[in-house]
């Protein structure tokens, strides 16, 4: 498991031992890419491939807008539903009721009437009155 | 004076890239920096994109960068989620600690 | 816009999400209704697919998104081993506690994804796809929010599939570069003469898609992920993403990058042996039946993919009556996992089978067929899977792959075999409950039927096959 301390890529007694060894691959996977792009090379004959021309008349915003919102609307779409997902997502893990928080209830609050507030209790002589009846 | 042209964009998303895949695979501290990595390997691939772009004048390079941007930042939020769960549980985000399932 | 009606199945989905989201959050407690209607809409959308025309092929915005036989047949495939999950783990939910209202919203999200993938002609369509699968996947891997393993397993799929995405996409961007264009059948027109980058393009989508598949060498997250998670959503992982997967392998391998065969070959040859080999092996050592499952799921993901790599049509429909079988097994075979249950406590130890037997014969008889049938003995479904995918590397005169597959297949009858003694052979253990819910019993039941009765009609899949076209 990559992520596994057993593993000799994060083998934390030997801590500068896997150093060289990662660096030495990504150096290599670098100089790989480098050589990929040297390759690359205009090809005229495939113009006519080209699905959606740069219109130099039109701003960037305005040319992106115009395919995403006709062309690419599925797309569009789709990506909603992505977002969505995240949202879903997101809340569904971290979200918890934490049982024994007193919170302020606006609706409760707004809603009291005197009824519920004030009680007129005929105090009889010498007995006092129960409190939390 | 020196133009800029394709192949220093796309030497600057190697660069970019590079650093992604690395930052992966050597780091063993933090959880975080995963998930920085992750991000820098996708902006790699946007820079890739719109300068492809630009250079072959076709327009639906730049719609995918628009689309990788958006899947981003759902990555990121979902990312984000999944480790606070995780410290909440373990109470801790190293990397060389996350080892309960053997692999 | 009459073509919109070709994509009425996803339409129907989309809105099923959206309206099940809203009716479960405004009507308190409804997890259980909510997950029953989500299976309808499913059995719903499989109405629709098959009720759409099969003789139309079409291509949709502008040429970005395909309805054809391929299509067609894998989302019927994927919907339906979708209503069987849900079906199966009904209970299980329950009584692990994740029943919520977002768990099957979530897993309409990752089909819905799924159905996307398989259709697409186009590397952003693909892409988004993709994305929309794998994210409703790592919340469903880590579900289970108060364990430390589901979480765990979570947070290591979310890394994994994170980086091979990243490392799938700087492919796309390279195949864009190079070929000027993202759509599948120009790619192939485009891409006459050999490059550097295209190369590269497809060493790094190859890659990507090896991780979403597990095959060897990309495998590692698949053990910890299909351990870790609850067993409602290893079902899940062991079926569905592998036919999106295949279906999108089949479909770059044999559109955008058919005219350079001879580069992609070689690696999907390395692949495919190394998942094999390594699958096998790798199992014998395994306590824990889901781990056990994920190294077979990759060894049998090895024989997918030697169907592809001979690069024929007849090789490709042996794959797609592999993956076809492979689902029934795992199905069946989770189904019993489903079973060991006691006191509302699931088992999922090699060792809680033992003597399983003496105190439930009809639950070990059909262990007994899926584990005969997982390790490929005639006369059983999973012998004809792997006999069609050797008949078509024979075809082809690849001798060395069909020898190391039938070695594998040795080493893997062991494990198999293993488990088949300890249920027969050892000393036995307390009962389980005897009581399932309908759903279960029936995915159990209509499984180990098809896999006994295979052998009786086997051209019966093998003809609706041979009806797919590729190209």
């Amino acid at each position: 498991m990559w992520l596994n301390k057993k593993n000799e890529w994060f083998n934390s007694s030997g801590r500068s031992s896997h150093i060289p060894v990662g660096l030495l691959v990504s150096i290599i996977i670098f100089f790989e890419l480098i050589i990929v792009i040297g390759g690359w090379k205009y090809k005229p004959d495939l113009l006519d491939s080209i699905a959606i021309e740069i219109n130099t008349d039109l701003t960037n915003t305005q040319s992106l807008g115009s395919v995403i919102y006709t062309d690419y609307i599925h797309l569009f779409q789709l990506s909603g539903m992505v977002l969505l997902v995240a949202m879903i997502g997101a809340i569904v893990l971290t979200f918890r009721q934490r049982s024994g928080v007193k919170r302020q209830n606006y609706f409760k609050q707004i809603s009291r009437d005197r009824k519920d507030g004030i009680e007129l209790v005929d105090v009889e002589n010498n007995k006092g009155v129960k409190i939390d009846a | 004076m020196l133009s800029i042209g394709l192949g220093h964009y796309l030497t600057l998303a190697a660069i970019i890239f590079t650093i992604g895949i690395v930052g992966i695979f050597l780091n063993r501290k933090n959880i975080i920096v995963i998930l920085m990595s992750i991000e820098l390997i996708l902006l790699a691939v946007n820079i890739n994109l719109v300068s492809f772009s630009i250079f072959i004048n076709d327009l639906s390079g730049q719609v995918f960068t628009l689309f990788i941007l958006t899947v981003a930042a759902a990555e990121a939020a979902i990312g984000l989620a999944i480790i606070v769960v995780y410290y909440r549980n373990s109470g801790t985000i190293r990397v060389e600690e996350i080892d309960r399932l053997k692999g | 816009m009459e073509n919109l009606q070709l994509i009425i199945p996803e339409l129907f989905i989309s809105i099923m999400i959206m309206f099940l989201l809203i009716f479960g959050v405004f009507k308190k407690n409804s997890s259980q209704l909510v997950y029953n209607l989500t299976t309808v809409s499913l059995v719903a959308a499989l109405a629709l697919i098959i009720n759409l025309d099969a003789q139309i092929e079409s291509s949709l915005f502008n040429n970005s998104y395909n309805i054809d036989s391929l299509a067609r047949f894998m989302k019927i495939l994927l919907i339906l081993s979708g209503i069987f999950v849900m079906l199966s783990s009904s209970k299980y939910i329950q009584i692990s506690k994740i029943s919520k209202i977002e768990y099957p919203i979530l897993i309409l999200c990752s089909i819905l994804g799924m159905m996307v993938m398989i259709s697409s002609n186009d590397l952003i369509v693909f892409y988004m796809g993709l994305e929309l699968q794998s994210l409703a996947l790592y919340v469903l891997a880590s579900f289970n929010r108060d364990n430390l393993l589901s979480t765990e397993s979570g947070l290591k799929y979310f890394v994994l599939s994170a980086l091979s995405s990243g490392l799938l996409l700087y492919g796309c961007s390279l195949i864009y570069g190079f070929s000027e264009t993202t759509n599948f059948n120009q790619i192939m027109v485009n891409t006459k003469e050999i490059e550097y980058g295209l190369t590269f393009g497809i060493v790094f989508i190859l890659v990507g898609l090896a991780f979403k598949i597990s095959a060897v060498p990309f495998h590692m997250w698949a053990p910890d992920v299909y351990q870790g998670s609850p067993t409602s959503v290893t079902v899940f992982f062991a079926l569905l993403p592998k036919i999106a997967a295949l279906t999108v392998f089949i479909r770059f391998l044999y559109i955008p990058f058919y005219e350079l065969g001879d580069q992609w070959q070689m690696i999907i040859i390395f692949l495919s042996i190394a998942s094999m080999v390594f699958g096998a092996v790798a199992a014998i050592g395994q306590k824990n039946l889901k781990r056990l499952i994920a190294y077979s799921s990759i060894s049998h993901m090895g024989y997918a993919l030697a169907g592809l790599s001979t690069g024929t049509t007849q090789g490709v429909q042996s794959s797609i009556t592999y993956i076809t079988i492979y689902l029934v097994m795992n199905l069946a075979f989770f189904s019993c996992l489903f079973m060991l249950k006691r006191n509302d406590e699931y088992y999922e130890n090699i060792d809680d089978l033992s003597g399983l037997s003496k105190n439930h014969p009809l639950l070990s008889l059909s262990l007994l067929v899926v584990l005969f049938s997982l390790a490929g003995i005639p006369p059983l479904a999973g012998f004809f899977a792997k006999f069609y995918i050797f008949v078509a590397v024979i075809n082809e005169k690849m001798y060395f792959l069909a020898i190391v597959g039938l070695l594998a297949t040795v080493i893997a009858a062991f494990y198999y075999l293993r488990i088949i003694k300890i249920i027969y052979f050892d000393p036995e253990k307390e009962k389980f409950e005897s009581k399932h819910n309908l759903g279960l019993k029936f995915t159990l039941v209509a499984s180990t039927f098809f896999i006994l009765a295979y052998f009786i009609y086997p051209s019966g899949i093998v003809d609706i096959i041979s009806q797919i076209n590729i190209n």
